[in-house]
């Protein structure tokens, strides 16, 4: 007879192994079944925590596990993120820089813009086809206070802090989800006659028991890396940057606009990213140690800040881009950096979290027989979805026509994936298209190639599809509905510093 | 027109207000801000519903006083179309509204476009020693207790929202001529919701005093009808059908 799974285990307690933990405990009901989540955690094991912006999904899970928007809100010193602003990637001239909105181009998946823009643009694509870059430029919130919890007016996800996010998550797990949280030190790990996961020793309480276990212990991977061996995928020679120095800044003052959007700026061995929250600013380098020193990463990180060297005190981090060989391997799952990581941009690390716990919620089987179906089809999905991210992080790089040597050595043919390669040569004569994506489980859609594509000014040649520009009327029609659209929400939109103040007092309503 | 402004010692010893209702301060209004303590009263003639606060989100009732962002009901005239005049309408052309220095902190307000307002031949607000005439001190006193009130409906509100009974609305008006107009960010009481609710519940609604405005909300939804008619006789303008559904 097969052994039921009820007894989950996870290890690791940072944002990635509280979100599962509350996603879990949220569909296994856990105070009325029979089913267990216990999250072990050290106290003498920082979380990395640099991940400070979520994609829109977030609302979603947050909605899902039961949190309020204005407690998170509140609590994790957040603010609205509506997408992320490129700044120098192009050729680093003054006027470079493009927006990668959340919201999708005017009437995507019924009617195509891009081929009318492509014909006669006069703005940039992202203004052109959608009004969230405006809503970005002047520093606006995606909604008013009268607008329901998790609903915008634009498409939006958040900026937060990460550290204040998983005490957050930590408290209603175990006060309102009922999960089980002991503090312990992970000493070893025993396996079972079939190469899984039997128990674990910790320091103090000795053997832990469980049915299924979930490694969340970060870039050490202790169950699925070190314990059950999975090897680990090196990306290195296609996403190179391997160091982030990270900073907080405070704001000049209480009235500093925050930039509801995440600005990445190109620096001659890497980008800065630069958050805003309601409280301070969360600005890092992220580089690749092969073409710059420690200590010029550290000027250019001062430059930016304008500030000199020495007042820098910035936490470095080291990392190698790459992911598991597989995620999900016997009765272990590994979910946020101990499954992979390739570097920041765009923010896929606690988007590929949600995913993974979502999934594992949704699909973790009733008895230990069936785990390698699931395994299997896992480590399938979540296989497409990495070489889908890194695919679309490459295009970043590979349109630039920066000159240092590190861009140069980021667009070489030979570190490109073919698959991206493939797609590059049919859009110099096509849009890109949804028949361009056509896997279950993509990541990026056509829409956000799109934005990256032509706001990095790439040459699409229509002049053997002029077919594809047969309705000029309907798209005069939503170029026109876009601008109607953008001054209506400029005018009725609040600042997002002013909104994110008035929450101290007010709230979004529930309903 | 109407420009609420606070009102100041400056503007209480200068201003003559006439006595009576602001029957033009009336028609201008599109929605009255009622208290749970009128539900009963208002339902007879306006239809109610929760809204939004714009400035804080948070929700208060309202009578609604016409279906096209108008008002059909006051006309500048005393009214034979009406049984009750919600009780912030008939302080005009007073009102509360928050101290510019400190938003947080509700002060008496004026509309200084008010007809009533007559620095000749209305009553005087303070007496020649400064002190507050007896006209003065009933308004301070209505207000307090319309604040109270207010107050109250807030506890009602949260009690509801709690109970997730509040549920959005949307009225499609539409007009004989074709053209139509939706209104949004209504919200009523969810019956089916209502009559779910645990016994426990139910009884805690009763002790408070709740099934009454619940129930004169709900009825007053029909109220609507009525206004349909209105805008024939009154504005011979005519609305072939308002739709009502929950978001």
């Amino acid at each position: 007879m097969s052994e039921s799974i009820e007894n989950i285990v996870i290890v690791g307690g940072g944002a990635a192994g509280w979100l599962t933990a509350a996603l879990l405990a949220k569909q296994f009901q856990l105070k009325t079944s029979a089913m267990k989540v216990t999250l072990i955690e050290s106290s003498d094991i920082p979380s990395v925590g640099v991940g400070e912006g979520t994609w829109p999904t977030m609302r979603n899970t947050l909605r899902k596990i039961g949190i309020d928007e204005n407690t998170f809100l509140r609590e994790c010193n957040a603010s609205f993120k509506q997408g992320n602003q490129f700044v120098g990637w192009y050729d680093g001239n003054n006027d470079d820089k493009y927006y990668h909105p959340f919201s999708a181009p005017q009437a995507h998946g019924k009617f195509d813009l891009s081929p009318y823009w492509l014909k006669q643009s006069t703005e940039s694509f992202a203004s052109s086809v959608c009004f969230q870059p405006q809503l970005c430029d002047r520093n606006l919130a995606p909604k008013r206070i009268t607008d329901k919890q998790y609903q915008g007016q634009a498409n939006y996800g958040y900026h937060l802090d990460a550290g204040k996010f998983s005490e957050l998550l930590k408290t209603h797990s175990i006060n309102n989800l009922g999960v089980t949280h002991i503090v312990d030190t992970l000493e070893d790990i025993n396996l079972d006659q079939h190469g899984g996961i039997e128990t674990l020793e910790l320091k103090e309480r000795g053997l832990i028991q469980g049915d299924f276990f979930v490694d969340c212990t970060g870039f050490a991977s202790l169950l699925l890396g070190k314990a059950l061996e999975v090897p680990f995928v090196e990306k290195k020679h296609c996403l190179m940057a391997d160091t982030a120095l990270a900073v907080q800044i405070p704001y000049e003052d209480d009235d500093e606009p925050i930039a509801s959007h995440t600005k990445s700026v190109a620096q001659s061995a890497g980008w800065i990213w630069d958050i805003g929250l309601i409280n301070r600013r969360g600005i890092g380098y992220v580089y690749a140690s092969e073409f710059t020193t420690s200590a010029q990463a550290k000027q250019t990180l001062a430059d930016y800040v304008g500030v000199n060297v020495t007042d820098i005190k910035a936490r470095e981090i080291k990392f190698t881009a790459g992911h598991r060989k597989k995620f999900w391997q016997k009765n272990c799952i590994a979910i946020g950096l101990s499954a992979g990581f390739l570097e920041p941009l765009e923010a896929a690390a606690l988007m590929l979290v949600e995913i993974s716990a979502d999934y594992l919620a949704q699909q973790l089987p009733v008895n230990k027989s069936l785990l390698p179906i699931v395994a299997k089809r896992f480590n399938q999905d979540m296989t497409t979805r990495w070489d889908k991210i890194i695919d679309f992080l490459k295009l970043h790089y590979v349109l630039s026509k920066r000159d240092e040597p590190f861009w140069q050595a980021m667009r070489t043919n030979a570190s490109t994936p073919e698959h991206l390669t493939e797609q590059l040569a049919l859009w110099q004569y096509q849009p890109p298209h949804e028949y361009d994506f056509t896997s279950a489980v993509e990541t990026f859609p056509a829409a956000s190639y799109l934005y990256v594509l032509y706001g990095m000014n790439f040459e699409t040649d229509l002049r053997e599809r002029n077919y594809l520009c047969s309705n000029e009327q309907m798209a005069d029609k939503l170029f026109k509905m876009n601008k109607q659209v953008e001054a209506q929400l400029t005018q009725r939109l609040p600042e997002n510093r002013a909104l994110l103040k008035q929450l101290k007092t007010n709230g979004f309503q529930a309903i | 027109m109407s420009t609420f402004t606070p009102l100041t010692v400056a503007l209480k010893n200068n201003l003559s207000v006439n006595t009576g209702l602001d029957w033009t301060g009336l028609s201008q209004q599109t929605q009255a801000t009622i208290s749970a303590d009128e539900f009963v009263a208002a339902s007879s003639s306006y239809p109610l519903f929760f809204t939004k606060n714009s400035h804080n989100g948070s929700f208060s009732a309202i009578a609604l006083l016409g279906l096209l962002q108008d008002n059909i009901f006051f006309d500048g005239q005393p009214s034979h179309h009406i049984a009750y005049i919600p009780k912030s309408l008939s302080m005009l052309p007073f009102a509360l509204g928050s101290d510019p220095e400190n938003t947080a902190k509700l002060v008496t307000c004026i509309n200084l476009q008010s007809e009533l307002i007559n620095a000749e031949e209305g009553s005087r607000l303070l007496n020649s020693d400064m002190s507050s005439t007896e006209r003065l001190v009933k308004i301070n006193e209505d207000f307090s207790e319309i604040f109270q009130n207010h107050v109250n409906t807030e506890h009602f509100i949260s009690a509801l929202i709690e109970q997730k009974l509040l549920m959005e609305l949307e009225l499609n008006v539409a007009s004989s001529d074709g053209g139509h107009q939706i209104a949004q960010g209504l919200y009523t009481i969810n019956e089916q919701q209502l009559n779910s609710l645990p016994d426990k519940q139910k009884l805690m609604f009763l002790e408070r005093g709740y099934y009454p405005p619940i129930m004169a909300m709900l009825a007053s939804l029909s109220q609507v009808n009525r206004m349909i008619k209105l805008y024939e006789t009154t504005k011979h303008s005519t609305i072939s059908s308002v739709n009502m559904k929950a978001v």
